[in-house]
């Protein structure tokens, strides 16, 4: 991609991936849906999970899965809080560079 | 490198981490793993390209949550210095450090020039202090070497006056004794008047020269210092 994607936008988009789903989601999960919308690697995703978590924006649960644990990824509501924030920041500031880059021809 | 390679050299990475930072991570891979399945192994650890970097991302993940209040939501950075691909790991975590620490470190920097001065300044003024002594010293020395010549000089008039005196008091005892002791005190007191005289423009001579010389020298230093500045 030719746009760096801030840490702000990273937290972002990973609270948008974990909030939909009810139950909580994984971290292969997690990092193979954030891949359809941008390219990071395989390792960028680790230090963004445990920062949300250390930051009370996600809670962990181990459940068994497969013979196995798993460790689930949930939204808390200071998470649901801090995305809602994410969401109107970028509506207004992805508006505006549209704005700019169509030429200023919206109403 | 297969998976187990991959995970013990991560371990060993990540050992000047904290215990449970460590744990953490490791699950976090070791689940990563699993549930991509044994197929898509080799794909993953490519992907994470290596233990090295993984480790490094880690652990720029802890250092950037410790100082998260002027870090994480800025527009800058995060993801450029960090997981660019080109360079070795060990360089990419310094620069992600650097932008935040410019400031830290010109701080350091103040306080590292004030030890060093405070240093200098420690062996210094001892040093400087007895040239100082010494200067002065000798300055006096030569302030008095002259006086004293003055003093000699007109010692040597008033003597010769006294003489005069002694002589015209015997004139009436001792004619020729009383004459060759005024004559002998003329002399002297002439002699004297004329040291005295010759010491005191020396002394107009060497002062003014001696003021000059003090003068100079503190106008140099005065002026060296504001080229230094």
């Amino acid at each position: 991609m030719v746009f760096n994607t801030g840490a702000a936008l990273l937290d972002a988009i990973v609270l948008a991936v974990v909030s939909r789903e009810k139950e909580g989601t994984y971290g292969y999960r997690i990092t193979q849906d954030v891949r359809m919308a941008i390219d990071v690697s395989e390792s960028t995703l680790y230090p963004v999970l445990r920062r949300l978590q250390k930051d009370d924006c996600l809670e962990v649960y181990d459940m068994q899965f497969d013979g196995r644990n798993r460790r689930y990824y949930k939204v808390t509501d200071r998470g649901v809080a801090q995305l809602n924030l994410y969401r109107s920041e970028w509506k207004s500031y992805s508006e505006k560079i549209s704005q700019l880059f169509e030429g200023g021809t919206t109403s | 490198m297969n998976r187990t390679d991959f995970m013990i050299k991560l371990e060993s990475l990540l050992q000047d981490i904290s215990t449970e930072e460590r744990n953490e991570a490791m699950t976090y891979y070791r689940e990563y793993f699993n549930d991509a399945g044994p197929e898509n192994e080799d794909t993953i650890i490519k992907e994470l390209v290596s233990p090295e970097k993984v480790a490094a991302t880690i652990k720029a993940g802890l250092r950037d949550h410790d100082n998260s209040e002027d870090g994480e939501f800025s527009e800058t950075g995060y993801t450029d210095p960090r997981f660019a691909e080109k360079e070795a790991p060990a360089a990419r975590t310094q620069d992600g450090a650097q932008g935040s620490n410019t400031q830290t470190n010109s701080i350091i920097k103040i306080i590292l020039i004030i030890l060093i001065a405070l240093a200098v300044a420690s062996v210094a003024w001892p040093v400087l202090t007895g040239v100082a002594g010494a200067v002065i010293g000798i300055t006096f020395a030569i302030i008095g070497l002259f006086i004293g010549l003055v003093c000699g000089a007109a010692a040597i008039t008033l003597a010769g006056f006294i003489l005069i005196i002694m002589g015209l008091t015997k004139i009436a005892v001792a004619f020729p004794t009383a004459i060759f002791t005024c004559g002998t005190g003329i002399l002297i007191f002439v002699i004297g008047l004329i040291a005295t005289v010759g010491t005191v423009k020396l002394c107009f001579i060497v002062y003014p020269a001696m003021f000059r010389f003090f003068v100079n020298i503190f106008r140099k230093i005065v002026h060296k210092g504001k080229a230094v500045l």
